[in-house]
């Protein structure tokens, strides 16, 4: 089973993504940018990585873009090509931040409210593309 | 969208054909719109002393929440007059006008905790 890491202050959106998931994948949850990181540092640390992470752009403190830019920062450090680091989906309710998050490194984006048909498909490609490496 | 005002704002929730759009369990569902619906008093509360200082990015924070969910969760009689305020909170409009907004998005609040209430107690399971 796969393992995703779900970023989102919201507790209901969290609760809503792990249910869409249940049958692909495992979730974690972080609630801020600071957990988020934490979470992703630590799946590192126990050899543990995560498959997928969707991460939300509006967080308080630390947003998503940050997140993005720090994950891809740590990749490019350990000699990860951009491309090949861990493939991160943008959950976003305004189409035009997805364009920024496209040149942080994000790898695809969904948009709010949620279409589970087209989050699923895009989860499933992605996750047969990390099958198959 | 399943959820829709009949009868002057009265909020429906079909569950069964929300939860069959987003693919998840009907009983998992209601146990997230009822944590939502628990937590919306709270929010608007906070909403509206965002509003007494004009404090306009709390405003908008608190807004954009509310939109997020209620927009996943397919709740549109919230998801309306919310979308109206927090149009009208980056339009600049003034207090008086916001005011107005927040009226009716607390009452669409009001009448969807009282459905929700109203749905449990006729479905308890």
């Amino acid at each position: 089973m796969h393992k995703i890491l779900i970023v989102d202050d919201n507790f209901e959106n969290r609760q809503l993504l792990a249910e869409i998931l249940r049958e692909v994948a495992v979730c974690d949850f972080a609630a801020s940018g600071k957990e988020a990181i934490e979470a992703y540092n630590l799946s590192l640390q126990k050899s543990e990585p995560y498959s997928l992470i969707l991460l939300d752009i509006e967080l308080p403190e630390v947003n998503g873009l940050e997140i993005l830019n720090k994950i891809r920062e740590s990749e490019q450090n350990t000699g990860i090509a951009l491309g090949d680091g861990i493939p991160i989906i943008i959950v976003t309710a305004y189409e035009k931040r997805f364009i920024e998050a496209f040149e942080k490194g994000c790898d695809d984006y969904i948009l709010k409210p949620i279409d589970t048909t087209i989050l699923l498909n895009k989860i499933a490609g992605i996750l047969e593309k990390a099958d198959d490496a | 969208m399943g959820e829709d005002t009949a009868g002057g704002g009265t909020p429906h929730i079909d569950v069964e054909k929300i939860s069959s759009e987003l693919k998840i369990r009907p009983e998992v569902y209601v146990r997230i719109v009822g944590s939502f619906v628990n937590s919306l008093p709270g929010k608007l509360n906070r909403l509206n002393e965002a509003l007494s200082v004009n404090d306009r990015d709390q405003m908008r924070m608190i807004l954009h929440e509310i939109k997020g969910t209620a927009g996943n969760l397919r709740l549109t009689t919230i998801s309306a007059p919310q979308e109206v305020m927090h149009v009208a909170v980056k339009a600049g409009e003034d207090q008086k006008q916001l005011s107005r907004y927040f009226e009716n998005l607390n009452t669409a609040s009001q009448k969807l905790v009282e459905y929700f209430a109203k749905m449990l107690s006729a479905n308890p399971e």
